[in-house]
């Protein structure tokens, strides 16, 4: 065991500390473990999605095609951008959606628009699976 | 009316390649097409703060529509 794994173990073994801390004494539910009650501010929500796109591949995957492929990775900057603007009209109407109906995930949301369990069960499939080359690659 | 601006960054990132798709000449030390592209990303914030601001959906309880 090198000094890494047991800084890694230590800080995951203080966010479990912590959280378990914080939960202390309250009564949760699976709505406020998910998406806190549907009551985060628009900072807390504008950090958050910040936080979001800074993700691994932007560091490290994102810098290591530009320095390998050159100009093409510009399109890095381009469709965040655009698909922020998409956003602006789709997230909305998603969030009131989910409210009216006390829906908590993704496929959550698409079992019951389309009222399919099977359609739920796919999209909750597909974005575990996805979530392996996303990581990864 | 003020939607239609949304439409802008989407014609500047593109279609502006097609025409810009060169390396100089450099402005502010970045290739013609990746400081088109970044002032396309600065302006986007713009144009998406203009649409929140006047948008008509966003008048009253705050929550939108």
């Amino acid at each position: 065991m090198n000094a890494a794994l047991l800084i890694i173990f230590a800080f995951a073994a203080l966010a479990l500390g912590l959280g378990l801390r914080a939960a202390h004494g309250k009564d949760m539910n699976l709505e406020q473990w998910t998406v806190a009650g549907r009551g985060f501010g628009a900072i807390f929500v504008f950090l958050l999605m910040a936080g979001e796109i800074y993700t691994t591949f932007t560091f490290l995957g994102g810098s290591g095609w530009a320095y390998g492929k050159g100009g093409p990775t510009y399109y890095i900057l381009c469709y965040g951008s655009l698909a922020y603007i998409l956003s602006y009209w789709l997230l909305p109407a998603i969030w009131r959606y989910a409210q009216a109906h006390h829906l908590i995930s993704q496929p959550h949301y698409f079992r019951h628009l389309y009222d399919s369990p099977v359609l739920g069960g796919l999209v909750a499939l597909v974005g575990v699976v996805a979530l392996i080359p996303y990581m990864v690659l | 009316m003020i939607r239609w601006l949304a439409a802008l960054p989407f014609l500047g990132m593109l279609i502006g390649p097609v025409f810009l798709n060169r390396t100089q000449p450099l402005v502010l030390g970045m290739p013609l097409l990746l400081a088109w592209l970044v002032m396309w990303v600065v302006l986007t914030s713009a144009i998406i703060a203009l649409i929140y601001v006047f948008d008509p959906a966003n008048r009253g309880d705050g929550g939108g529509q």
